[in-house]
């Protein structure tokens, strides 16, 4: 067995948290499509007969508001998506309007998928897929690092299995 | 529960030869499409004039769907190996999905009026896949009696192949056995063996009973695109009589209102009377059989369907009844069992009794989720819950009157604002409603003012849940659970309680040991079906 140090597996007071590089990877999109939404409403400001620049300050108020809530939110969803593996299941806290806290008996796992997009390649982070006969049961963990995505994949699935010995 | 070991009391290998569906398949399989291409033609053809030119180019066009479908029905085969049913097809690109019998969770056997006009049937298999459309198969069509035996060999095989099902009704293997003829095994489709016991009758329904279901339940809405459309072609008539015969102002104003009433019974009376037609057609006949470890249905008029589905694989139970049906004492009851697949419709996961009296819920309960409450005692929620629901029902009103005056520019407008009082009755009679139970074996859970849900589920089958509370729940302290079973889309929602409670459902729910060992029994009776087949 290779040397590795012990697994770890946070706690409800001390959780686990995902990588800070999937901040990015949420602000990405969220910045393209603002631009892109001001872009529209600014053509149609454009193409107003009014002088000036009146017509494109409804394009430059969505512009800024597009951009900041795409800087701020990624920053508080990424504080707020935590997870921690008990003896009995997975626990996931995420959500800034709506608070999520899902729990996975480790038995009912069915499997657990990798998933990596281009835009996740690029910040080299993964999303963990946790798959149970139901999809409303399902979980995810987007954006951990690669290692720690492998390390609680083997956590979980060593559990899981574990169970069926009982 | 373990395997047979002796191999002579092992059954012997399922199969059927690959084979092509019924040569009139094509047609079938065209007819839903073709149908709607003619309606189209004929409108067009008599309104353009060019009868014949159109005429002869629809003609073409089905000639061209047809041969297109036979194309596709050369390319098609199926056929059961070594406990494996196969299906090929796909013109250009081919496709092979391959499904163990023991994994075959529901055969529904339908039949389409184009189908019973050839004599043809359709297999729909749904397995215990996770919700993929990859995990059904749809055999359009077979002759009617090969879908028959198709279906009882595909039944016979997972039965045999799973000794766990129900120890006392599993045939043994001697009386299973199809008829010993080795020689053309697979060849023909081997006779069906005999049942274990006889079927149970669990639910008949008369048509009397099916028209009261259709007058007072969705066939309702269902066919209110059809009395419109009525309505729509006929309906200038009486104004138009008045207004060509009436001789003075009083005589249009009476001969109006008298022909307003006329006119708005017929149209109640045909809404009625199409609603009771409807629901009577779709169920002719209903029954509903347990046969040792399975359910049987069976229903239809027109368009027959039958469904079987394995009683240890129901996952949930949701009861509904509108307020109409409630006072009659009636409810329906829609049976979930794990597989939840889109491809054949999401039909063949779902069994539904249109109608029953509500006193017979507890035996159809006791057969199919043992240990069910009938009446359980359910837990409401705080005060909190009735602010909230008042609050959401009033404020739309508020702000759409509001925005109506606003536009409108015209203070009458305000007298909607009286609508917040049926809306205000409507919040009180939702929140009495929502309610919800966790016994040792089952977890219970309503909602609903005017259509009432009622979920009971296994807590054995209980997979997750989620708690979820939005910014305005979390300031009063309340949360909204969302339990979820095998194959469900949406979950079975506990609403609105109070975060402390739910907290604790939730704990309840996962620590349950009795879900571990559904877990541990249903991966142990796939490896067993594994190892026999």
């Amino acid at each position: 067995m290779e040397e590795r140090g012990p697994d770890r597996t946070g706690t409800e007071t001390d959780p686990l948290r995902l990588s800070p590089r999937v901040v990015w990877v949420w602000r990405i999109p969220g910045l393209m499509a603002a631009l892109v939404v001001a872009g529209i409403v600014a053509a149609m400001g454009a193409g107003a007969d009014a002088a000036g620049f009146a017509p494109f300050v409804p394009a430059l108020i969505l512009g800024v508001v597009g951009i900041g809530l795409s800087l701020v939110v990624p920053t508080w969803m990424e504080r707020r998506w935590r997870y921690w593996v008990t003896p009995e299941n997975i626990e996931i806290r995420h959500g800034v309007w709506t608070r999520v806290e899902a729990s996975i008996p480790h038995f009912r796992v069915q499997h657990i998928d990798v998933h990596q997009g281009p835009l996740q390649r690029a910040f080299g982070v993964v999303e963990l897929r946790i798959s149970t006969a139901s999809v409303t049961a399902d979980a995810k963990l987007p954006g951990l690092t690669r290692n720690r995505a492998e390390e609680v994949r083997r956590l979980v699935l060593e559990r899981a299995q574990d169970d069926d010995a009982v | 529960m373990t395997t047979p070991s002796d191999p002579a009391a092992l059954p012997p290998q399922a199969e059927l030869s690959t084979r092509r569906l019924h040569p009139a398949s094509p047609v079938a399989t065209s007819a839903a499409a073709g149908r709607q291409v003619l309606i189209i033609a004929v409108f067009v053809m008599i309104g353009s004039g060019h009868a014949l030119l159109l005429g002869s180019l629809a003609l073409a066009f089905a000639a061209v769907i047809v041969g297109i479908g036979y194309i596709g029905w050369y390319r098609f085969s199926y056929g059961i190996v070594d406990g494996v049913l196969r299906v090929d097809q796909g013109i250009l690109t081919r496709n092979r999905r391959e499904v163990p019998l023991s994994r075959i969770q529901q055969v529904d056997v339908e039949r389409r009026l184009i189908h019973r006009m050839l004599g043809l049937a359709v297999i729909k298999v749904d397995t215990a896949g996770r919700g993929g459309d990859d995990a059904e198969i749809v055999l359009n069509a077979l002759g009617g009696d090969d879908a028959a035996a198709l279906r009882m060999l595909l039944l016979s095989r997972r039965r045999e192949a799973d000794p766990t099902l129900m120890p006392g009704s599993v045939p043994s293997p001697e009386q299973s056995r199809p008829a010993p003829d080795r020689s053309s095994a697979g060849a023909q489709f081997p006779p069906p063996p005999p049942p274990a016991a006889t079927p149970d009758l669990v639910v008949h329904l008369t048509t009397r009973q099916l028209v009261i279901a259709g007058v007072t339940g969705r066939h309702l809405g269902a066919v209110l695109v059809f009395v419109g459309a009525v309505y729509g072609f006929l309906g200038y008539l009486p104004t138009r009589t008045v207004n060509s015969t009436a001789e003075t102002t009083w005589g249009w104003i009476i001969g109006s209102a008298v022909l307003g009433v006329v006119v708005a019974v017929v149209v109640v009376a045909i809404w009625v009377v199409a609603a009771a037609v409807a629901s009577v057609v779709q169920d002719h006949d209903y029954t509903l059989v347990r046969d040792g470890p399975d359910l049987h249905m069976g229903r239809g008029l027109l368009q027959q369907r039958e469904a079987t589905v394995a009683l240890h694989r129901v996952q949930a139970v949701r009861i509904t009844a509108n307020a109409l049906r409630r006072r009659l004492g009636l409810v329906a009851v829609q049976i979930q069992s794990g597989g939840g697949g889109s491809q054949a419709g999401g039909q063949v996961s779902k069994l539904t009794i249109p109608i029953l009296p509500i006193g017979d819920l507890e035996r159809i309960l006791s057969l199919v989720s043992p240990g069910a409450p009938a009446d359980p005692v359910l837990t409401g929620n705080p005060r909190a819950t009735r602010t909230r629901w008042r609050f959401r029902a009033a404020t739309p009103v508020v702000v759409v009157v509001g925005a109506a005056a606003v536009i409108a520019m015209n203070a009458v407008v305000l007298f909607g604002l009286l609508g917040v009082v049926p809306a205000l009755i409507w919040a009180d009679r939702y929140y009495r409603s929502l309610g919800h139970s966790v016994t040792a074996t089952h977890v219970v859970s309503r909602w609903g003012a005017v259509f009432r849900h009622t979920a009971v589920m296994p807590v054995a089958k209980v997979q997750g849940c989620h708690l979820a509370a939005s910014p305005f729940q979390r300031r009063v302290g309340l949360a909204t659970l969302r339990i979820a079973v095998a194959g469900d889309r949406t979950g079975v929602p506990v609403s609105d309680a109070a975060v402390e409670r739910l907290e604790t459902v939730r704990h309840d729910l996962l620590a349950s040991r009795a879900s571990r060992l559904d877990e541990q029994a249903t991966r142990r009776r796939l490896a067993a079906q594994h190892d026999a087949s």
